[in-house]
């Protein structure tokens, strides 16, 4: 994302002007749009003109008072528009697409801290470095694209491999070479290698090995030279199933670990698994729950991270959204430290699932969740 | 401009005139039709029709549609034979199926080599070319394994991948063997290859530390019995293998039966009197086939002890087992030009060539149209047999005709008779216990769901009756599990009780296993 203009009063109210460049930025965007903001946009809009039998398609430019936002790939703002233009009255209905490359500027009655800094992470080059991945296993491999906030499925390769046969294994054997080809295709066509920081390659057993001895032979068959050159970006791992959990699962390694050190998506698998190892154990150390969370947040110091999905800062309603927000101020004044997950991930799924909130704490308090009656 | 506006004109008059000449006979047309309409009953009369016939045949009209709208008929067999007759030989001998299963390197595909070997089901010559080449890459021990281990990677690596299944007959039984990998790695393989067994043949290495390591924490004889346990296999032979490396030493053989049973019947609650032990050495042949002398032990060789076993399993079985509904689950699957081969074990009634058959969850209809065996004697060839009856327990295959889209068929799918069609959900209820676990199983948490020899994704979306939304180590819980990526057929647990059972794994370790209590 590009920033381009910011002016925002004393009373949190103001404008900020943006261009959105890809995927990720939309999903930042569905995450900093909620209802009753302005976004002031080109937007195309089929105008009828007196006398003339067809619609006119025009690409205008209208300032809409949000009333739904949806991400499906896409982002679509409905609204209403609140600006007079030529030809489009004032309050008539429309529904705009967020294209790429376009400036558009959004208007908020307060801009709070949480929605800087998405803007500010969106501009940030060095998070938009992206990770490919292919987890695989015999007969089923599947393409991804890892960034900041979105686990991307590319491609799925699919395809049936006969059992080996005791005395003939042959229609195996050429099953499976197949079966590695077209992973290689499916890899040459869907990621582009040249812009990826690093290719995971992960199986049980070692169906990965032999992707990337495939992968390193068709190019050198091909001469493609660049896939070459960056071969030291294939790095091999485990896990036990060829799903897309198997991520996870391969990151659990300290030698990708390392190759992952700085990316938010290792870090915050590795959040939620101290999580849930502390939920574990009874150790009275993490919590989960709106409650329980602020409950913890009231004992000055006792938060060490707070966890906390991005699905809650999308809540329509102003009141509370301000209020996780000041959640996360106070954790921060308090020397805490603040994580929040993306719900395209995983990690961030699992955390929409237990209630969006969590708390990891520098020691043991037991019965944050005792209603006060009972105690 | 001029000739514009004269353009115009013209064209104008033709649309008129246009009017006027076809007219007419779209007024024909319109009373032909009218007419024609009136002929049929009309569009009220079909829709009382409808609805007087019962609101069921409509629902099971409307499961049977497809895409091409093409019914299925339901076939009868190709050839008249005489049923009750086949029936009465195919009962006549005993049958058993058996997994292979155990620690890596404890010896599993070398025991199956050695089997075939002195059954004479593997001629002499096949080993000799077998023992040279091991011996060119310096791997002379592992000649016998290579019978059963056959891709490059098993080879080159020394271990076993993927399951490999072998059906030979003896004087007295039928066998199917199914050897299965022993890494941690290939446990999905090792579950798909369980799963079709009757029987669970354990191999222990009685070697020096290599029980304690392979029976220890982070050996695979516990996690692999006990998926065995739970997927509902509850007879167990445990061959302890290697026994010339402890000089066949009685105090080493009682030691291992001790602390086996112990666990077995313990934590697994097996029956001791289903558990059996044998003293062997794979490499040797010794108490194999052949018998090892040994003063103390003389409850015979495993041959015998898996003859036996089939005996008994034979004098249980009920006589008239293959009356139920006809199901087999797809274990492999080969597709030539126009036909499918489908091979896999039958798991309940009975299907002869030319019967219609139809495949969950696909829901693809198709005739079978040959079915063969793949059984070997002692000496003989191999070769297929075609069969023009197969029932509940036999490992066959399927030659399908007519199926619209073959390259749908997927491993693990169950094939049904085309009159009814297996049932294929995202959703299902089960009852499951939890095993000892690392972490906690969140709601919304992803795992893998083994049923059978099926293994899809699926995540944990409720837990009834419980406030809390994980489910730790150790407990028992009615759960509502969701599938990710697409349907597969379920049969509960009171419908199949081998069907009816799921093991759940996450991140490499397995983590729970039970029953399906009701597909929703």
């Amino acid at each position: 994302m590009k920033l381009l203009k910011q002016d925002i009063k004393r009373d949190g109210s103001g404008q900020i002007t943006l261009v959105a460049q890809d995927r990720e930025d939309l999903w930042t965007l569905y995450n900093l749009l909620h209802q009753h903001d302005e976004i002031s946009l080109h937007t195309f809009r089929n105008i009828k003109r007196e006398g003339k039998a067809k619609n006119e398609r025009k690409n205008v430019i209208l300032t809409l008072d949000i009333e739904t936002v949806s991400y499906e790939d896409t982002l679509r703002i409905k609204g209403r528009t609140v600006v007079e233009n030529d030809d489009v009255p004032l309050g008539s209905y429309h529904t705009a697409e967020v294209l790429f490359n376009s400036k558009f500027t959004i208007l908020k009655q307060e801009w709070d801290q949480v929605s800087l800094d998405q803007i500010d992470k969106a501009c940030s080059i060095d998070a938009k470095a992206e990770i490919g991945a292919v987890v695989l296993e015999e007969g089923v491999a599947h393409l991804c694209l890892i960034t900041e906030n979105i686990t991307f499925l590319k491609s799925k390769v699919e395809k049936s491999i006969p059992k080996k046969k005791r005395g003939d294994s042959a229609a195996h054997d050429k099953a499976y070479a197949r079966f590695l080809d077209l992973c290689y295709d499916s890899i040459i066509r869907n990621f582009n290698i040249d812009a990826l920081k690093v290719v995971l390659v992960i199986s049980p057993g070692f169906t990965a090995q032999n992707l990337v001895q495939t992968i390193l032979r068709r190019a050198t068959q091909d001469s493609n030279k660049q896939l070459l050159l960056s071969r030291s970006k294939f790095v091999v791992g485990q896990s036990s199933t060829g799903y897309l959990q198997g991520i996870e699962e391969a990151l659990e390694s300290p030698d990708l670990r390392k190759r992952l050190e700085d990316t938010k998506f290792a870090q915050q698998i590795r959040m939620i698994e101290l999580l849930l190892q502390n939920l574990n154990e009874d150790n009275d150390k993490s919590w989960y729950g709106l409650k329980e969370c602020e409950r913890a947040i009231e004992l000055v110091g006792s938060v060490k991270t707070l966890l906390i999905s991005d699905s809650l800062f999308r809540n329509d309603d102003p009141k509370i959204r301000r209020h996780y927000v000041q959640m996360v101020e106070s954790v921060q004044n308090q020397g805490g430290s603040v994580e929040i997950f993306s719900s395209l991930h995983d990690s961030g799924k699992q955390l929409d699932q237990l209630s969006g909130v969590a708390v990891i704490l520098n020691y043991p308090v037991p019965d944050l969740d005792e209603d006060e009656e009972e105690s | 401009m001029i000739n514009d506006n004269l353009g115009s004109k013209r064209r104008k008059l033709e649309e008129s005139s246009s009017i006027f000449n076809v007219f007419p006979e779209t007024n024909y047309e319109i009373a032909e039709k009218a007419k024609s309409n009136f002929s049929k009953p009309s569009p009220d009369d079909i829709v009382l029709k409808a609805q007087e016939t019962n609101s069921q045949e409509i629902a099971v009209g409307v499961k049977a549609l497809k895409l091409d709208s093409k019914k299925p008929a339901v076939t009868k067999p190709k050839k008249k034979i005489d049923v009750s007759k086949e029936l009465g030989v195919k009962l006549s001998k005993p049958s058993l199926s058996f997994g292979v299963i155990g620690h890596v390197d404890s010896g599993k595909s070398t025991l199956a080599g050695r089997l075939l070997y002195d059954l004479k089901i593997v001629d002499s010559k096949t080993l000799h070319k077998l023992t040279k080449e091991s011996e060119s890459i310096g791997k002379a021990s592992f000649a016998l394994a290579w019978i059963m281990d056959q891709t490059k990677d098993e080879r080159e690596r020394g271990v076993t991948v993927d399951i490999c299944q072998t059906q030979f007959k003896t004087e007295k039984s039928l066998f199917t063997m199914i050897d299965c990998p022993g890494h941690k790695s290939f446990i999905p393989q090792m579950i798909n290859g369980i799963s079709q067994a009757d029987l669970t043949l354990l191999i222990v290495d009685a070697g020096k530390n290599a029980f304690e390591s392979s029976f220890g924490l982070s050996g695979q004889t516990r996690e692999q019995i006990t998926i065995a346990r739970n997927l509902g296999l509850d007879r167990l032979v445990v061959a302890v293998n290697k026994m010339d490396t402890a000089d066949w030493q009685q105090d080493r053989f009682e030691q291992i039966v001790d602390e086996l049973t112990q666990f077995l019947v313990d934590d697994l609650a097996f029956a001791k009197e289903k558990i059996r032990f044998v003293p062997i050495s794979g490499l040797s042949g010794g108490n194999v086939v052949a018998k090892q002398k040994l003063s103390w032990y003389s409850k015979g060789t495993l041959m015998e002890v898996l003859e036996a076993e089939a005996e008994l399993k034979h004098s249980e079985d009920s006589a008239d087992r293959f009356n139920d509904e006809f199901i087999m689950s797809i274990n492999d699957i080969e597709t030539s030009s126009d036909d499918v081969l489908i091979s896999g074990r039958v798991n309940s009634g009975k299907i002869q060539p030319g019967e219609s058959i139809a495949v969950s969850p696909s829901g693809d209809v198709g005739v079978v149209d040959k079915i063969f065996a793949n059984i070997e004697s002692p000496g003989a060839p191999k070769a297929k047999q075609d069969r023009d009856l197969v029932i509940v327990g036999e490992f066959v295959t399927l030659k399908v005709k007519n199926l619209s889209l073959p390259d749908n068929v997927k491993v693990g799918d169950l094939v049904s008779r085309s009159n009814s069609p297996i049932q294929a959900s995202m959703k299902i209820k089960c009852k499951i216990t939890t095993f000892k676990m690392n972490l906690p199983l969140l709601l919304g948490s992803q795992f893998i769901l083994f049923r059978n020899n099926i293994s899809v994704p699926a995540t944990l979306s409720n837990i009834e009756g419980r406030k809390k939304k994980h489910l730790g180590s150790n407990q028992d819980a009615l759960v509502e599990i969701d599938l990710v990526e697409r349907p597969i057929p379920v049969l509960t647990y009171a419908q199949d009780s081998k069907l009816g059972r799921v093991v759940l794994r996450k991140n490499g370790e397995t983590i729970g296993a039970g029953t399906v209590e009701e597909v929703l």
